[in-house]
């Protein structure tokens, strides 16, 4: 995942809501991301650092909300939800994939400024 | 301090050109495909032997995607197939922003299939949608049937599969059996077909998986129901 182009349009936005709403700074960043997303906060922490120097956004937190993939089995139609998107098997069939639903948001829900 | 809230979906400009090139392209009723695969696997030959065996059958443009220069879009032009080359200068994938402008270089009138050729690599081209119809993914035996685990987000998001070089299968490890079920575990309605854009084995199959997804997306843009199972 491209976590610094990612980190670049995080920037971006931050510049536009500090200005929107007469800001100085940018205190936290706070994302959703769901299990399946791909994205690593680490590496957008880091490319956020590295990019937001000089800028008001720097010093930012970054506040990540990790939200559950929703999938469901192809054979038996149960339905549920995962945190982790290694071995997906259905518990019910025990050996039937499991098709995976969503949880591919990766959202900027809110930012503190001031 | 006051908290902002924003609801703002990254990614959300590169998703909206996917979706206005896949509104674009269905207009002009043109099927197209992203091909997909690490370097070297065989995309640009797959695209020789295909254009070669359909010509005269469909009328066919491929847009190549390479970080510099204009190699493979020479090879596609010597078969006298419209092509236009996107240069990344560095970028790992295409971006559909760049597919569309390539797309406008190109005359989508009475085209019936565009190809495109993506930017060798397993991880980023995957996560960005150009507007295709349909995904393919190549894999060459050389690569190792442990793959798709590792790279689980390119190959769930593929619709086939194509398993290359098979005539050196003798030569290496590859498990075609693991193969699938590691794809069929990411992806339960993948398909996958054993190919050999040397020794010419499966790329009839292939043409005819091609011709079957071209009239599946006509009739599906027309409205008719399509009997082939789906």
């Amino acid at each position: 995942m491209h976590e610094l182009a990612v980190a670049a349009e995080l920037l971006e936005l931050a510049r536009r809501v500090a200005a929107d709403e007469g800001a100085r700074r940018v205190t936290v960043i706070r994302l959703r991301l769901g299990a399946a997303s791909c994205l690593s906060p680490d590496s957008l922490s880091f490319g956020l650092e590295a990019l937001a120097a000089g800028t008001a956004t720097e010093g930012c937190r970054l506040e990540v909300e990790r939200v559950p993939a929703p999938v469901s089995c192809p054979a038996c139609g149960w339905r549920g939800e995962v945190r982790d998107m290694e071995g997906l098997i259905c518990d019910l069939c025990r050996q039937t994939p499991l098709t995976i639903l969503g949880g591919r948001e990766m959202t900027v829900v809110s930012l503190d400024v001031e | 301090m006051h908290q902002v809230h924003v609801e703002h979906r990254l990614r959300e400009a590169a998703d909206e050109a996917g979706g206005a090139n896949r509104a674009h392209f269905r207009a002009r009723r043109v099927y197209v495909v992203n091909l997909m695969s690490a370097p070297g696997a065989g995309k640009t030959r797959l695209l020789e032997r295909t254009l070669e065996r359909s010509a005269g059958r469909w009328r066919a443009a491929v847009i190549e995607g390479d970080i510099q220069g204009r190699a493979d879009a020479d090879r596609i032009a010597r078969l006298g197939v419209p092509v236009a080359q996107i240069n990344t200068h560095g970028a790992c994938h295409l971006d559909p922003r760049q597919v569309a402008a390539a797309a406008a270089e190109l005359d989508l009138d009475g085209l019936d299939i565009l190809f495109i050729e993506n930017v060798g690599n397993l991880v980023c081209p995957a996560e960005f949608d150009l507007g295709e119809t349909d995904r393919v993914m190549l894999l060459s035996v050389a690569e190792g049937h442990d793959k798709p685990a590792k790279y689980p987000l390119m190959f769930s998001t593929a619709d086939l599969l194509l398993v290359n070089k098979v005539d050196l299968l003798a030569a290496t490890d590859f498990d075609l059996d693991e193969a699938r079920r590691a794809v069929l575990a990411l992806n339960p309605h993948a398909e996958m077909l054993e190919i050999s854009c040397r020794d010419g084995r499966g790329l009839e199959d292939w043409l005819a998986w091609l011709e079957d997804r071209l009239v599946h997306a006509r009739d599906h843009w027309e409205g008719r129901e399509h009997s082939h199972g789906e």
